[in-house]
């Protein structure tokens, strides 16, 4: 599981490549949590390259968006693939955290 | 782990009380999902309900360092892949709390108790069991959690 962070001129970018289950989870979720819970910018999480998520990374989406709501902040993921579109719709995700098609959306979602 | 693969229908494994054995585990539920064509959308759910049940217990349901183990059975028909999930240890229902409510705020979601509710929702049929017979000499099952999706 890699993680890749990118500080856009009024925006972070998180980069995610890999299966998010229990393993992936477990070797990111603390550079993840890091450098959403340092940005003083709102971040966007691209997930094209993750081909597999679990309820456990769907946690860590929630306890770091709400981490940076709580500055003011947001986060919003997007470009999952199918499959994993799936798993975020079923588990209401998109609810709470938006979650959108590609990177042009995000950054409008966080800019608009 | 060993793959006690019987037929093309039909796949068992057993894994040992090890995280390391989800992902060891993989290569045997693809190749299993390959020759059953059961195509993207289908095998995706395979391997997250495979994944939400055996960590839940090799994380959860074993004393530390203990030499129990988790006996996973795939089976497919025409309509179904029907997943169920035996382990010899601490006797625990997954589905005895209540699922959790649907998210709606994030400052008010839940952390916990996600992963038997995802699993809820992507089978037709989820059930537990205490059994009170089945398995072999080397392993005596204490749960058993099968789940049904439909293809």
């Amino acid at each position: 599981m890699k993680i890749d962070h990118q500080n856009l001129d009024d925006v972070v970018r998180i980069a995610l490549d890999g299966r998010l289950d229990t393993a992936g989870v477990g070797q990111i979720e603390m550079p993840f949590s890091a450098q959403v819970g340092v940005s003083a910018k709102p971040v966007i999480v691209d997930l094209s390259a993750v081909s597999f998520l679990a309820s456990l990374a769907v946690r860590m989406f929630i306890s770091t968006g709400r981490v940076l709501a709580a500055r003011g902040g947001r986060m919003v993921l997007f470009a999952p693939t199918p499959e994993v579109a799936e798993i975020i719709e079923v588990m209401g995700l998109g609810e709470i955290i938006p979650v959108v098609a590609d990177e042009a959306a995000a950054l409008a979602q966080v800019r608009g | 782990m060993r793959d006690l693969r019987r037929d093309p229908d039909r796949l068992v494994l057993t894994l040992d009380n090890d995280i390391a054995e989800i992902a060891a585990a993989l290569p045997h539920l693809e190749a299993f999902g390959e020759d059953a064509q059961l195509g993207p959308r289908l095998q995706n759910r395979f391997e997250v309900v495979f994944e939400e049940l055996a960590s839940n217990v090799i994380r959860h349901g074993f004393a530390q360092g203990s030499r129990q183990q988790v006996r996973i059975c795939a089976a497919v028909d025409a309509e179904t892949l029907t997943l169920t999930v035996e382990d010899d240890g601490l006797p625990f229902d997954p589905l005895a709390r209540p699922a959790p409510a649907p998210l709606t705020d994030l400052a008010s979601a839940p952390e916990g108790g996600l992963g038997i509710g995802l699993v809820a929702r992507l089978a037709s049929r989820l059930s537990y069991e205490a059994p009170q017979s089945g398995g072999d000499d080397s392993f005596r099952p204490v749960n058993r959690v099968t789940a049904v999706l439909s293809r």
